[in-house]
């Protein structure tokens, strides 16, 4: 799982990523992202690269991006599956989860 | 103020409508049509012009009905379309029947998602649509007339069927997930779900150039959808892994399908989201996901509004194209999609089939319904469309009886009470004649023919002279039945009989062999099928009104005088026949009963096969006072039958039948309640059938006159009244033993 390989995964260049946790990896991202990656109060992401895996920051990055974003799984997961509301959380919004590893 | 104007209006509306027989649940019926009357009448007033039509809506949770509605003349850039065909979107309309989660819209509920219809009218900016084009338009609900922006409607292309063209917004939302994938040509492709969804995402997905196709469907009856695109078929449950998709597209609904759905993508792959969860997904393998860098994309349609919105330009006319334009070349299939033709009067019944299953794909075909009744504008004060609690069912005229030169001459045999009733009914009739009168007390006799005319005759043997008549109308105690009948016969007469057939079934069976021996017609007095209502039951339920019988009830209450045991109603002639086991065969349920044993196998077409019954019989007494039976008709419906010789207060009885699409109730008040759209009736309303009084003997007696004349078996067969018998002798034989006890068929030959 590296950065480069992360950042290729996403559909555009364009648009505010957000950058969930605080491992080297997030770390990396955000360096090599810069000001794509700053916190934006009213603005929703168009992208979330979640590196922590934790099943709550899934379903949260999920409902912060907004409407046809993109949220990467970049994290490291202990539960083989987890639930999710895939109607609302996914479908009506036309939004894109991508798998890394 | 407005609010005490309104609260005064409700009342007098409520008063108005108790006045005319409105009450309980019928009164909240009622209130909720002049409701909707009312509110599309008042939304016209603030229109220019409009075009009236009917609409379908969920008032409430389990019931959907039409409801009056207008549509504006279109404004600016509008068109105004009549709406031919409404397709049925069965995952999302079922989903919302049956209130799954993520699927409960507030009620009341106006459903629909696509349609195909003419234009009506043109508003000013539109270009590109004349008055008379046909088109395609989606996200409109199911109604018989929209006005809508004139961007949505899309022309249909000539030589397309309007039901194909009706599935236009199905279509966009498939086309938008296949869309979504991203498809390349050559890319192989898993559809999950062979729903119409599924299926126009096949077809749309191999019109984009996919390669290798597998249709995954949980029966072998969507085999078909695999070929129409020539892809592999795969039941579901049976593993995925082997396919390597580069592309699944998710069209079941089914929030646990996301598992099959991964399995079936090779990594690297894109699983498409296009059915929509009905639940939480409790196993997404999120881990998987990972590992195999998977892509999971979210295709509902209402992201392409928002694209739409940021992008610009007109996705959703596009994808209408792609589709419209495929069906033209042939590039596209989908007469195999649109499903069955559904009358929108049956709506109700539609959604019923849609969630259990028995119904797989459907539209809705307004042209069903006339425009007349469509429009139903009949002026601004006109009233509401309320079931008529008068006649609203055409009343059935008295069947037509042919005249002939000659008419049936008849012996009246009995002149009791019911003797002078059928004599009457034999010199009232237009094809028969009251010949000759006998009864054993010689009075009796002069009493009829003084009153009917006739000639007396002092013995049985006269009476039943073949020179002189060439029938006879027997009335005598239930226990000479049979003889006379098989006198009768042996003389070669027709015969009539007061009903029951004989005094048990032994007897019975001796006589109806008698007759047929004879050659001659024979037929049991049972004339209430000729009552107004109970004729008008026959014939609507003959026509789809109950569907298949789920159940019965009768009642029979009278107060019967304690006179009435030792001379009858009247006292004319004092017998005590009728209190004796032996004589009559029974009490309530033989005397009486019978008649409505007849209108119940008469109106539901079906035989009672097994009855348990109790019964009272009061001290002193040897034939039953009281009768309760518990039946089971041959196709397993139930029903239960009481009676009651002595019950206080005014005689009243009551039949209920009840099948898969409605219940009929005959009595004080008739009346007929139907899911099924039939000439005459309100669907899914109580339609009140018609009560007027009718002089059902002489019927009886003209149309068994005519059958006789004309050679073919009378109305009520000898076979009808050996079954009421066999029906009777089960009961009786149940009372006794205590036990359940089986009806003995009556044969066809009978």
């Amino acid at each position: 799982m590296n950065a480069p390989d992360i950042l290729a995964a996403l559909p555009d260049a364009s648009g505010r990523i957000e950058i969930v946790g605080e491992g080297p990896l997030a770390d990396e991202l955000r360096t090599r992202l810069g000001d794509r990656a700053q916190p934006h109060p009213d603005a929703p992401p168009s992208a979330v690269i979640e590196t922590t895996g934790a099943t709550a920051a899934i379903v949260s990055a999920l409902r912060r991006v907004e409407d046809l974003g993109t949220v990467v799984l970049a994290g490291p997961h202990a539960s083989k599956t987890v639930a999710l509301d895939l109607y609302s959380d996914v479908h009506v919004r036309g939004l894109t989860i991508i798998g890394v590893r | 103020m407005m609010g005490r104007a309104k609260a005064l209006g409700l009342r007098g509306t409520d008063a108005l409508l108790n006045w005319r027989g409105y009450t309980g649940r019928d009164l909240e019926l009622a209130r909720r049509s002049i409701r909707d009357w009312a509110r599309a009448r008042l939304g016209r007033s603030f229109m220019r012009g409009s075009v009236a039509g009917l609409a379908v809506v969920i008032p409430q949770v389990g019931r959907a009905e039409l409801i009056p509605v207008e549509a504006p003349l279109p404004r600016f850039g509008q068109i105004t379309v009549e709406i031919l065909i409404s397709a049925i979107s069965p995952g999302t309309e079922r989903a919302q029947w049956l209130r799954r989660p993520n699927a409960q819209p507030t009620l009341p509920f106006y459903p629909g998602y696509s349609g195909a219809g003419r234009v009506l009218a043109v508003g000013k900016g539109v270009t590109g649509i004349a008055e008379g084009d046909l088109v395609a338009i989606p996200r409109i609900a199911h109604a018989s007339v929209a006005t809508v922006p004139a961007k949505w409607a899309l022309r249909i292309p000539e030589g397309v069927p309007t039901d194909q063209a009706a599935l236009v917004y199905l279509a966009m939302i498939s086309g938008y997930g296949v869309r979504r994938s991203g498809i390349v040509g050559g890319e192989s492709v898993c559809i999950i779900g062979a729903g119409p969804i599924g299926a126009l995402a096949a077809r749309l997905a191999r019109a984009a150039g996919a390669g290798d196709m597998t249709i995954v469907a949980r029966t072998r009856r969507h085999e078909g959808l695999a070929s129409v695109v020539g892809a592999d078929f795969r039941l579901a449950g049976q593993g995925l892994a082997d396919r390597a998709a580069d592309i699944v597209i998710e069209a079941t609904g089914d929030p646990d399908a996301i598992g099959a759905a991964i399995a079936a993508a090779r990594d690297d792959g894109t699983i498409v989201l296009l059915g929509s969860p009905r639940g939480i997904s409790n196993a997404v393998p999120i881990v998987e996901l990972k590992r195999r860098r998977l892509r999971l994309v979210g295709a509902h349609i209402s992201a392409l509004a928002v694209e739409a919105k940021r992008g610009g330009g007109d996705p959703f006319a596009e994808l209408g194209k792609i589709f419209l334009d495929g069906l033209r070349t042939g590039a596209i299939r989908a007469d195999d999609l649109a499903g069955e033709a559904v009358d929108p009067r049956e709506i109700g019944l539609m959604y019923r089939r849609l969630a259990e299953g028995s119904l797989d794909s459907a539209y809705l075909d307004w042209s069903r319904i006339s425009r007349a009744e469509r429009a139903q504008r009949r002026g601004f004060l006109a009233a509401p469309r309320l079931p008529r609690m008068t006649s609203s069912v055409q009343r059935q005229a008295s069947p037509a009886v042919p005249t002939i030169p000659q008419p049936l001459r008849f012996a009246v045999v009995g002149c009791g009470d019911i003797g002078l009733s059928n004599a009457r009914a034999i010199s009232r009739s237009s094809n028969a004649e009251l010949v000759i009168v006998h009864d054993s007390v010689p009075a009796l006799a002069e009493a009829v023919a003084n009153r009917q005319g006739g000639t007396v005759v002092p013995t049985l043997e006269q009476a039943l002279d073949k020179n002189l008549v060439d029938a006879v109308f027997l009335s005598v105690p239930h226990d000479l039945h049979a003889s006379m009948i098989a006198e009768a016969a042996d003389r070669g007469l027709h015969i009539l009989i007061e009903k029951p057939l004989a005094v048990d079934m032994p007897s019975a069976e001796a006589a109806v062999h008698a007759a047929k021996a004879a050659g001659v017609a024979l037929s049991v007095c049972f004339p209430y099928r000729y009552e107004a209502a109970p004729a008008a039951a026959i014939e609507l339920v003959r026509g789809g009104a109950l569907g298949e019988l789920r159940g019965a009830s009768v009642t029979f209450h009278a107060d019967k005088p304690q006179s009435y045991w030792h001379g009858g109603f009247s006292g004319r002639s004092t017998s005590d026949w009728r209190m004796s086991a032996e004589r009559s065969g029974g009490g309530v349920m033989i005397m009486n009963m019978t008649h409505f044993i007849d209108l119940l196998r008469h109106i539901s077409g079906s035989e009672i096969a097994e009855v348990f019954a109790v019964a009272e019989v009061r001290p002193g007494q040897e034939v039953e006072d009281q009768i309760a039976v518990t039946a089971r008709f041959d196709g397993g419906a139930v029903g239960t039958l009481v009676g009651s010789a002595s019950s206080r207060g005014i005689p009243q009885s009551r039949i209920e039948i009840w099948g898969e699409h409605g219940t009929v109730e005959l009595g004080a008040k008739s009346r007929i309640y139907t899911e099924r759209a039939l000439s005459g009736l309100l669907t899914a309303r109580w339609n009140e059938l018609p009560g007027e009084e009718i002089d059902v003997r002489r019927i009886f007696v003209e149309r068994f006159a005519a059958a006789v004349l004309e050679g073919r078996e009378p109305d009520v067969s000898a076979r009808d009244g050996l079954a009421v018998q066999a029906f009777v002798d089960a009961v009786y034989r149940s009372v006794a033993s205590g036990r359940p006890e089986a009806v003995a068929p009556v044969s066809r030959s009978a």
